[in-house]
């Protein structure tokens, strides 16, 4: 008797509950247009393109999620967003070429962690393939990972709100990132993370938000980070096991609450070249059993320690630089640095409480000339932020 | 007289080419040419050979056609009889004819010796004689003698009289792909079986006689799904290989079934090894359907002429689990315990040896028998595994499994250092065996790692060597036919044994200079003609590393890939972190120097390229398509490395902080690549009617080889000097934008509307000091007459043009004649002045531009007052937006490292009230801060 009940109630259930498709696959050439509701895995076929076209919006609902394998998607001023916590991946994506051109994602993000090694779980992940994103806006998501991708581009985004991570790269090459801007939401970890990433420029892009603002983890080689802004980051740059041969240039780091930058465990021959760290709670650099680093041309100051280095630190290039007015440091590594080419004095910016580190002159109008004019690497070149930095004759 | 040594006889014969003057230029070297003095007038020379040998025919043909090339008069082809008429005799050595002859002249041939494809060739004074020990080593005797032919002012076609006797080392050697190599000449052919069979008669004359790679005609590399049009051209032209000695080879799978082939299969529910992906099944114990598979196959292979059946097992599993075997189903478990995989390979290989000795005896069986790598049978490539795991599944299964095969099968092996294959072929006593030569992506287009083909040579002409990797994806020719001489013969100059690393790439495309500087120019000289091969021999010299150039870091890690772990591309389990081979040499660096001295390498071949431009009509069409393939894509690959190395020169002056040098240097760049674009594309366009190697073109989105486009080239210099000179900006904005309000009309109200956004502090501000000036990113004059004259002419350039500022200028500010310094401005290149002044309210946006980049073009709105002031636009300005007579309302430009915008309007209302902006006046000071910034402002 209860194995009739039984198979009546499955006879039953699916009557009532008719099982539904769990994926449908697309047209080889499709075009979206108006709204478009997801709420099932939507496949993208092998060598298919879904254009998303101009003023589309696409909601994803409980279920919803896009992949795509050997396929192309193009979305130009589209609007996605979620109104559910996905367990996967919002977009799915393998051997694909991407593109999103002035798009906004909103609330693109997973559900809470139920372990911390899940805990930057991104919303878009794309394995091998092209990815391009520019003049974007994202509100509150979850990072865009790439992984395997050998050229990518990112430019003008904006990342607001950002959960958990805005971007991941994982054994990714020819990355640009450029011009974007990120700002940290109360979700946020860190906002940019480079895991075994070559060969790649990140330029001009501005950070907010007391988080970690660039992670470059691993073998990570040949990369140019160059004239990024970071205000109120926890760590400005963080840098961590055998990345080698990358080039910090110019970077501002501005009040971070911890440190500004941050080399641990790191691989050889990086350079830090006129970057300026003011205001740092705990170090303006902080340089951890890493070896053949070269720190030139670049400002500490108002920090608690200007420069601190462990000592399973050896044979790094300090030379050129100014520390300054930080609370902490002890009068033998004053005399250290400054027997090694290093200022010990104000460096006179122009107006450093509000971000302007430009370098006073008395042909500007000051009553003197900042002491990092041409007093740089290589000679006839200035410290700080400015490298042509000249004094007027 | 005592026996010279045969690895001397090649370095003789070599040695006496070299010597002896107007020496031939024979590809593959014989084993031993003689020059026996004075010469053999082949002019109006009888040819006779054996009546109904095919062989003889295709030889007296291509002596015939060689003497016409060479502008001589072949005499008649004729059935042999008596041979003592003056004449070019060419037979096989069972011919009674060929035995007189032999007895004759005491000529030392026979069948057994040279042996199968091997050949004499007798001068005397009125008869040439060439004998084969078979038809096909008469064949080759005649190609041998077809590159002997030369053109004599005095004698016409000639050849220098010489005795060669010759034989192969291997007598299966290197390889061309049938769909990925032949193909490729009859790209855009309208008869594209004369384009393959002008390839086989190519290969025929430089005796390479192995053809493979049909697969891209079989879908999941299965012949049974292959259509009937392919498979009554796959079977012409390999009988018309076969005829000139080519032997036709193709892979295929053990699987038993392929989806979409086989009915009746349950392939969701397989419970055996599966290859999802791919639609492969595959079973050892499942008899009925396999037998059923390999009959269908066997039936296919014979009716396609194939000569050569490669048969590939499970391909997974590594050392611990090979081909899967842990996986098989319930059934095969049944059968076989967990050590013996050899009985169930043995069963499964002798079910297609049984159906092939049945239905084709004639096609040579060869299979990777899984592990394919003689190194596997070393413990040392697997610190982490177990001793009796890796015994059982390498050595005892080898031998074992040899006992029980099927004597026609022959067992195949990457090609492994010395020592390891001797023990490997230990295992496969009374074998003949398969080296599948390494498979490997080059960075450029020739190379000489061919080299190490006598590596595995044990004096077993039975033997096969197949040529896998190292040529680039159009062009093959000199990489084939080095391959076929360094397997017919592996002692010849420069060969070596490989002893851990095949490929280098800093060395295999200009070393060793035996194969450089001597068989490169012989090889072209033979395959394009003596005097254009002249020319040619410096493009495959020069060591241009066309991958390399395109794409540096995919190629580095290629080539790196090889140096780490030098085994990788031979390894059956590629992922297997337990087999490492140590590390073989350093990784290369990419440098500056190393693309410089591609700069120098594609220089040279351009030279060539363009020497030999105007001997191409001597050419046949097909080479002329080769030539072609170098001739369109050189300047290109030119101008690419030229654009590379000013981005690497200049990334490492950035890296020592030299970055207006650096700049400099992708300024010239840049000026530079547009004379190689141009030069380019001028080259392109004198042969864009000359066919291309590759079917879909140079530039095709799916399927060009040309990546990065010149396009994109150029905007990686761009890009690159972008990014030099964002460095040199002397300022950047902080945490909040920081503007500047000069006191004037309309102060207020600009200051409450940028007050709305939380990245920007204000201030209004009274005085135009550069102090005061340098603590702003950008500073609005608002009209007003309280301005000092050198703050306005002074001050705002050396702000906007050294610090980088921006300025933006209103109504009359714009040098409107009511002015107070009247119609002039800071900035003249700009705006000069302002032409006069207007009662209208619509403002059009006519271009898109970056001051205004979320207004479309055609879009209108109106500003806040009544009129506005027209800014004339100066050399180096642009209208933002305009009126609707098109007259300019708001000019602007960047000057020095700041930007300038002349805004004609007011920022107060019609009724001359301060008001928070609003309609266009907002949008131009959002936009102008924005631009001049490069700061998005974000409202509270």
């Amino acid at each position: 008797m209860r194995n009739l009940i039984y198979i009546a109630a499955v006879f039953f259930s699916v009557l009532i509950f008719p099982s539904k498709s769990e994926t449908a696959e697309l047209e080889r050439k499709t075009a979206w247009k108006g709204t478009v509701d997801i709420s099932e895995k939507i496949t993208v076929p092998a060598g298919g393109i879904l254009t998303i076209l101009p003023g589309t919006k696409v909601v994803f609902h409980k279920g919803g999620e896009i992949v795509c394998r050997n396929g192309t998607l193009d979305a130009v001023d589209a609007e996605f967003e979620s109104d559910y916590r996905s367990e996967n991946h919002f977009f799915s994506f393998e051997s694909s070429n991407v593109k999103f051109k002035n798009c906004i994602f909103r609330n693109m993000y997973p559900g809470r962690a139920r372990y911390s090694y899940d805990k930057n779980r991104s919303f878009f992940y794309a394995l091998y393939g092209t990815f391009s994103m520019t003049g974007c806006s994202l509100e509150k998501c979850s990072a865009i990972e790439l992984v395997w991708i050998e050229k990518s581009l990112i430019e003008n985004n904006l990342f607001n709100d950002v959960y958990q991570r805005a971007l991941t790269f994982r054994i990714c090459r020819n990355v640009v990132l450029l011009r974007n801007i990120f700002e940290a939401g109360n979700e946020s970890s860190e906002l940019l993370f480079l895991n075994c990433v070559d060969d790649s420029s990140v330029i001009l892009n501005r950070f907010y938000g007391n988080v970690r603002a660039i992670s470059l983890k691993d073998k990570s080689k040949g990369n140019a980070v160059i004239s990024n802004s970071m205000f109120n980051s926890s760590i400005g740059i963080h840098v961590q096991g055998q990345a080698k041969n990358n080039l910090f240039f110019g970077n501002l780091i501005f009040k971070p609450s911890s440190s500004g930058l941050n080399f641990i465990s790191a691989g050889k021959n990086n350079i830090i070249s006129n970057c300026v760290v003011w205001g740092a709670k705990n170090n303006g650099i902080y340089i951890g059993k890493t070896n053949d680093l070269i720190v030139r041309n670049s400002v500490f100051a108002n920090c608690k320690y200007g420069i601190n280095i462990s000592n399973e630190s050896e044979a790094s290039v300090i030379e050129h630089n100014i520390i300054w007015n930080n609370n902490r440091d002890e009068k033998t590594i004053i005399e250290k640095l400054r027997l090694s080419k290093n200022l010990i004095e104000d460096p006179l910016f122009v107006d450093p409480e509000n971000g302007n580190f430009r370098l006073q002159m008395k042909s500007f109008g000051y009553n003197e000339n900042s002491p990092l004019l041409n007093a740089g690497y290589p000679d006839g070149s200035s410290i700080g932020l400015f490298l042509s930095f000249k004094s007027q004759k | 007289m005592k026996k010279i040594p045969m690895f001397l006889t090649v370095f003789l014969a070599y040695s006496v080419l070299t010597i002896l003057n107007a020496a031939p230029d024979l590809v593959p070297m014989p084993k031993s040419y003689e020059q026996t003095g004075g010469n053999f007038i082949c002019d109006n020379k009888t040819i006779y050979i054996e009546k109904g040998n095919r062989q003889c025919e295709i030889a007296a043909d291509e002596i015939v056609k060689k003497i016409k090339e060479l502008s001589g008069t072949p005499g008649e082809v004729k059935a042999v009889g008596k041979t003592s008429d003056s004449g070019i005799y060419i037979l096989p050595c069972s011919n009674s004819s060929a035995q007189s002859l032999i007895k004759e002249f005491s000529l030392k041939i026979t069948a057994e010796d040279p042996g199968p494809q091997g050949y004499i060739i007798h001068t005397s004074p009125e008869r040439l004689i060439i004998i084969g020990s078979d038809n096909i080593g008469t064949l080759y005797g005649a190609m041998t003698f077809c590159q002997m032919l030369e053109k004599s002012v005095k004698n016409g076609v000639q050849i220098i009289s010489a005795d060669v006797y010759d034989k192969p080392d291997y007598r299966y050697r290197s390889e061309m792909s049938f769909d990925r190599g032949l193909e490729h000449w009859a790209t855009g052919e309208k008869d594209k079986t004369e384009a393959y069979k002008a390839g086989i008669d190519t290969l025929m004359r430089f005796k390479v006689n192995m053809i493979n790679d049909y697969h891209t005609l079989f879908a999941k590399m299965d012949i049974r799904t292959v259509s009937p049009e392919t498979k009554r051209f796959i079977k012409e032209i390999n009988q018309y290989a076969i005829d000139r000695g080519i032997y036709p080879g193709t892979w295929l799978n053990t699987n038993i079934a392929t989806e979409g082939v086989d009915k009746g299969i349950d392939f969701e529910n397989w419970d055996c090894i599966r290859y999802r992906k791919k639609g492969l099944l595959y079973c050892w114990s499942r008899d009925k359907i396999a037998e059923k598979k390999i009959n269908e196959c066997m039936e296919l292979l014979k009716e396609c002429n194939f000569r050569f059946l490669f048969l590939h097992p499970i391909d997974g599993g590594g050392i611990e689990d090979p081909e899967l075997w842990s996986h098989r189903c319930k059934q095969c478990k049944g059968k076989w315990k967990d050590d013996e995989r050899w009985k169930a390979s043995i069963h499964q290989y002798n079910i297609w040896a049984d159906v092939l000795k049945k239905k084709c005896p004639e096609i040579m069986f060869v299979s990777p028998i899984y592990p394919y790598a003689a190194t596997y049978g070393s413990i040392d490539r697997f610190p982490g595994v177990n001793k009796n795991t890796w015994k059982q599944n390498s050595v005892d299964y080898w031998t074992k499994v040899n006992k029980g095969l099927d004597p026609v099968i022959i067992p195949q092996s990457w090609i492994a250092q010395r020592g390891l294959m001797d023990k490997y072929r230990q295992h496969f006593k009374g074998r003949s065996l398969a080296i599948y030569s390494h498979s490997f992506v080059p960075l450029g287009y020739f190379g000489t790692w061919h080299r190490f083909n006598k590596t595995n040579y044990y004096g077993n002409p039975n033997d096969i060597f197949t040529l896998n990797g190292g040529c680039d994806r159009y062009e093959k020719w000199l990489n084939v036919i080095c391959d076929c001489e360094y397997t017919w013969n592996t002692n010849a100059p420069g060969s070596e044994y490989f002893t851990g690393l095949y490929y280098d790439a800093e060395k295999d495309h200009t070393e060793p200079k035996e194969i450089i500087d001597e068989w490169v120019p012989r090889a072209c000289r033979a395959l394009y003609g003596k005097e254009l091969g002249e020319k040619i021999a410096p493009i495959y010299q020069a060591g241009v590393q066309n991958l390399y150039i395109m794409d540096p870091g995919h190629g580095l890690q290629l080539a790196n890939k090889q140096r780490r772990k030098p085994l990788a591309e031979v390894d059956p389990t590629k992922k297997d972190e337990k087999s490492e081979g140590s590390v073989a040499a350093p990784d290369i660096e990419d440098t500056a120097s190393r693309m410089a001295l591609q700069v120098k390498a594609a220089e040279k071949a351009m030279k060539a390229l363009e020497n030999a431009l105007p001997n191409i009509n001597s050419m046949d069409k097909y080479l002329r398509k080769s030539f072609m393939y170098f001739y369109k894509r050189m300047p290109l690959w030119y101008m690419t490395a030229r654009a590379r190395y000013a981005c690497y020169v200049a990334s490492d002056l950035q890296r020592d902080g030299m970055y207006e040098s650096a700049a400099g240097v992708l300024e010239a760049g840049l000026k530079s690549f547009e004379k190689d674009y141009a030069h380019a594309h001028k080259i392109l366009e004198s042969v864009k009617d000359e066919p291309d190697l590759n079917k879909a073109g140079l530039f095709a989105k799916r399927g060009g080889d040309i990546k990065p486009a010149p396009e994109e080239v150029r905007k990686m210099l761009n890009d690159q000097l972008e990014s030099s000179k964002v460095v040199l900006k002397p300022r950047r904005p902080g945490p909040s934008v920081m503007v500047g309000i000069y006191k004037g009309l309309g102060a207020e109200g600009t200051k409450a509307f940028l007050d709305q956004f939380k990245n920007v502090k204000t201030d209004i501000i009274d005085s135009l000091t550069l102090s005061v000036l340098d603590r702003y990113d950008c500073i609005f004059i608002m009209q007003t007459s309280s301005v000092k004259k050198d703050d306005y002419f002074f001050n705002l350039p050396r702000y906007v043009n050294e610090s980088g500022g921006g300025v933006i200028f209103q109504h009359e500010m714009c040098g409107f004649g009511r002015f107070a310094f009247g119609q002039k401005t800071p900035f003249p290149e700009i705006s000069p002045c302002a032409s006069g002044r207007k009662d209208a309210l619509e403002v059009i946006m006519e271009k898109e531009n970056p001051v205004l980049p979320d207004m479309k073009k055609g879009a209108n709105t109106t500003h806040m007052y009544y009129d506005h002031i027209i800014p004339k636009v100066g050399e180096n300005g642009f209208a933002v937006v305009v009126d609707k007579d098109k007259e300019p309302i708001v000019v602007a430009g960047t000057s020095g490292y700041g930007k300038v915008v002349f805004d004609g309007n007011v920022n107060i209302t019609k009724d001359d009230k301060e008001s928070t902006l609003t309609d266009f006046n907002a949008a131009i000071a959002k936009g102008a801060v924005e631009w001049m910034t490069g700061v998005k402002l974000k409202k509270k």
